[in-house]
């Protein structure tokens, strides 16, 4: 390369200049080419796992705390998705709630009251992965500080 | 000189990128639910990671499992790891039935880990 430079001496220096630079541009070229990632950036949500079956077997009855006392102690969102009716429809403990807005308001309304509310998040087994997670999303982002999923 | 920097840089970014690619192996493309309130990973907590595909059933390392063996994958990893908790991701599918999901829940309760987190897009709901 540098002989064959020497015995060109005639060359203007600006062409001696453009390989270097040629050489860099193509680097990063190819850098930010390969590691710019095509893929969308995963991130973590954290969750927990409430075993309800096991921890209703421990308990005195099967049957779910009367709304009075668990509006205070917990919170249990049941989600279940009717056949015919399009929509999903949530039940908070055991009072029917149609639209996820509502849903928001009056989990807002309950954590703003007790933030550390253990709120137990309860799809039935046919309602996806994507709708589930919506709804304990909802919870986590209205900064409730203990959200269960059931696991059975 | 020239020759040489030329030379470093593209060790550099060798080792840059393939360290990048080390790190996305044996993943494969799901489509991810979507959440507000997820946060970066920066934990180098040691982690098992369970996929739930679409279609079905449950894989580790790349490879088809069923639940029994997902529980003596996070228990041995646990022995390996000092019998310490460990880190469960489960990178679902959005459409996956939430049946699938609570029987994989059930499994890692078990083993007594409770630090289980779900891989999700950001973003504002599904």
């Amino acid at each position: 390369m540098k002989t064959r430079f020497a015995s060109q001496g005639s060359r203007t220096s600006l062409d001696s200049m453009m390989t270097p630079m040629i050489d860099v541009v193509f680097l990063l070229l190819v850098f930010f080419l390969t590691t710019a990632s095509f893929q969308r950036l995963e991130k973590l949500l954290p969750s927990a796992v409430s075993a309800e079956s096991e921890s209703q077997a421990g308990g005195t009855s099967d049957e779910p705390p009367k709304p009075s006392e668990s509006d205070v102690s917990d919170c249990v969102i049941k989600i279940n998705r009717p056949e015919g009716s399009g929509g999903f429809q949530y039940r908070f403990n055991d009072t029917p709630i149609t639209s996820l807005e509502e849903l928001g308001s009056r989990l807002r309304a309950v954590i703003r009251v007790r933030p550390d509310v253990p709120i137990v998040v309860d799809p039935e087994d046919s309602i996806s992965a994507g709708d589930a997670l919506r709804v304990y999303d909802l919870a986590k982002s209205n900064g409730a500080l203990a959200v269960y999923m059931v696991a059975r | 000189m020239t020759p040489m920097i030329d030379v470093t840089f593209l060790l550099i970014i060798f080792f840059l990128v393939s360290s990048h690619l080390a790190k996305q192996e044996n993943f494969l493309p799901l489509d991810l639910p979507s959440a507000a309130a997820g946060i970066a990973d920066f934990s180098d907590r040691p982690t098992v990671t369970v996929q739930v595909p679409k279609d079905g059933g449950y894989q580790v390392n790349g490879a088809e499992v069923s639940l029994v063996q997902v529980r003596s994958i996070i228990l041995t990893r646990m022995q390996e790891e000092g019998g310490g908790p460990i880190r469960i991701r489960i990178r679902t599918d959005r459409n996956v039935a939430y049946g699938t999901l609570a029987k994989l829940l059930k499994e890692c309760a078990l083993t007594g880990n409770s630090d289980i987190v779900f891989a999700v897009y950001e973003g504002e709901g599904a």
